[in-house]
């Protein structure tokens, strides 16, 4: 059964706003393919695979919006091996992209490869944690520390630089944005629709932005 | 920062690899380009293995058995786009 608070007019939204992001996050991915092909610069890597899980996630995030709108939560199996899956595979998705905008950065400050397989095992850990315990909110918290960590870590270097980054702004707004609109779902978002329709404009113009100064570089 | 700029060297170096190659009309023998690209044999070779693998480059074996080295169409258009993605990695601090 479906939840009584669920507006057809607001689940509208949710869809062409997944579909949106989507849909940017992938033309993003494709328009550096050649900036990739060319330079194989690792940096670049980073940044492309980000933003692709990055619209992964988002359309792994509509589709807990859905489970999470059924009035009644079902027992059965399939259903448990669904949402368990819907789980894993968001918060994996989701923990990575926002790993792989860090290694963007910093790739060359660290040993690359401990780094890397450190996110991907974090990651990983976080995933099967929140499948154990049945839910996104343990994503929702390790992420917001994470990237609150890396943000003070971050601001503490560019301060003794005298040098504040629009980039990393940009970064650090679509990490948050994220953030936001994994926590404004499902019920929650049908009730606080305002407030979720705001996000989702925000983020959407975030990025915009960011593929708009992609485009001036990428013909 | 040290790291940042030994990365954007090494897309320079690539690129004036690739541009004496283009000057000498797309064709030229290891030797004359190694002595045109200013590096030392050990890290010429080790761009020019990296230049092969990601086929920016070819080797052509004429009929005498000379090898020239020419630039592939990835190698042209590297040339082309190089400024803008010089630009990009450096807009989005890669």
């Amino acid at each position: 059964m479906i939840n009584q608070h669920l507006d057809p007019f607001n689940f509208g939204i949710d869809i062409a706003f997944t579909l949106v992001m989507f849909l940017f996050f992938v033309l993003i991915y494709i328009k550096t393919r050649e900036i990739y092909s060319l330079s194989k610069h690792r940096g670049v890597k980073y940044f492309r695979d980000a933003f692709l899980f990055f619209g992964l996630s988002y359309v792994l995030r509509f589709a807990l919006s859905l489970v999470l709108l059924l009035e009644e939560v079902d027992f059965s199996f399939l259903y448990q091996v669904f949402f368990s899956s819907l789980i894993l595979c968001l918060g994996y998705f989701s923990t990575i992209s926002i790993f792989y905008l860090i290694f963007s950065l910093c790739w060359k400050s660290f040993d690359n490869r401990l780094f890397i397989r450190s996110g991907h095992l974090f990651a990983l850990a976080l995933s099967i944690l929140s499948v154990v315990l049945h839910s996104h909110l343990l994503i929702l918290l390790s992420q917001f520390v994470l990237i609150v960590v890396v943000t003070i870590i971050d601001l503490l270097r560019t301060t003794r630089q005298r040098k504040i980054s629009q980039t990393r702004t940009l970064y650090v707004l679509v990490s948050v944005l994220w953030l936001i609109n994994l926590l404004v779902i499902g019920r929650i978002r049908h009730l606080h629709s305002l407030i979720s329709t705001f996000g989702e404009i925000i983020s959407l113009l975030v990025v915009v932005i960011i593929y708009m100064r992609i485009t001036k570089w990428a013909r | 920062m040290g790291a940042l700029t030994k990365k954007r060297e090494r897309l320079e170096v690539i690129f004036d690899i690739l541009k004496i190659i283009s000057f000498n009309h797309n064709s030229i023998k290891p030797t004359p380009l190694l002595r045109q690209s200013n590096l030392s044999s050990s890290s010429f070779f080790q761009y020019y293995d990296d230049l092969l693998q990601k086929e920016l480059v070819r080797e052509i074996i004429d009929q005498n058995g000379s090898k020239y080295i020419t630039l592939t169409d990835k190698g042209f258009r590297y040339l082309e786009k190089y400024t803008l993605i010089l630009g990009f990695i450096r807009e989005f601090e890669l």
